[in-house]
């Protein structure tokens, strides 16, 4: 009897020990702002190309037009 | 039985943190309540793997005999339950509940931590019990 309080006793207090300790970290975690790419000067692969380039529309209209 | 418990959960454990910590600082959004989703999950998941490594120390299978077995499917049913839980909870949870404050992310995070102190509480008790064969 006494082996089943203390076992019960210990894996609630391990398991509160853990868990706050745990939501401490990530709700620390969670206030940090990632920096954005823009932010930092890379280039995004999804942002639409830059101006100067040919993009693949208007490579196809230039090979339309010249026949 | 520190070295055993050292080796088999609280390294993992702790890699599971650094692990965490990598995808929160890498990722594009910032964290909100599927992070502990996902940290609970990973317990239960670390735990249901110890549980094998650990009850196969010796001193633990002379103390407990026969019942090693039971109390080893036991552990991992109590895991698997509660991997469950935390999947339902992640399905059914409301998008505008997911905010990443310490209240709300606390259950998700027990659930876990239960996980691993129910398996590692067994085997302190058990390597504790002196042996009743």
């Amino acid at each position: 009897m006494i082996t089943l309080v203390r076992f019960i006793v210990g894996v609630i207090l391990s398991t509160t020990l853990i868990a706050s300790a745990f939501a401490f970290i990530l709700q620390s975690l969670s206030k940090w702002e990632t920096p954005r790419p823009e932010a930092l000067h890379v280039k995004d692969a999804t942002q639409p190309q830059e101006a100067g380039r040919e993009s693949a529309k208007q490579r196809e209209a230039r090979v339309t037009a010249l026949g | 039985m520190q070295e055993y418990l050292l080796a088999h959960l609280a390294i993992p454990f702790f890699a599971g943190l650094v692990v965490l910590a990598i995808v929160v600082v890498s990722g594009r959004e910032k964290i909100n309540w599927d992070a502990a989703n996902d940290a609970a999950l990973d317990m239960t998941i670390l735990s249901i793997g110890a549980t094998g490594s650990l009850f196969m120390n010796h001193t633990l299978q002379e103390h407990l005999g026969g019942r090693i077995s039971l109390y080893g499917v036991l552990a991992v049913l109590a895991n698997l339950l509660l991997s469950c839980v935390l999947a339902y909870r992640r399905r059914w949870k409301p998008s505008d509940l997911r905010s990443p404050t310490f209240l709300n992310m606390l259950p998700e995070l027990v659930l876990g931590g239960l996980a691993l102190s129910l398996t590692t509480g067994i085997f302190v008790m058990g390597y504790m019990s002196g042996g009743t064969k």
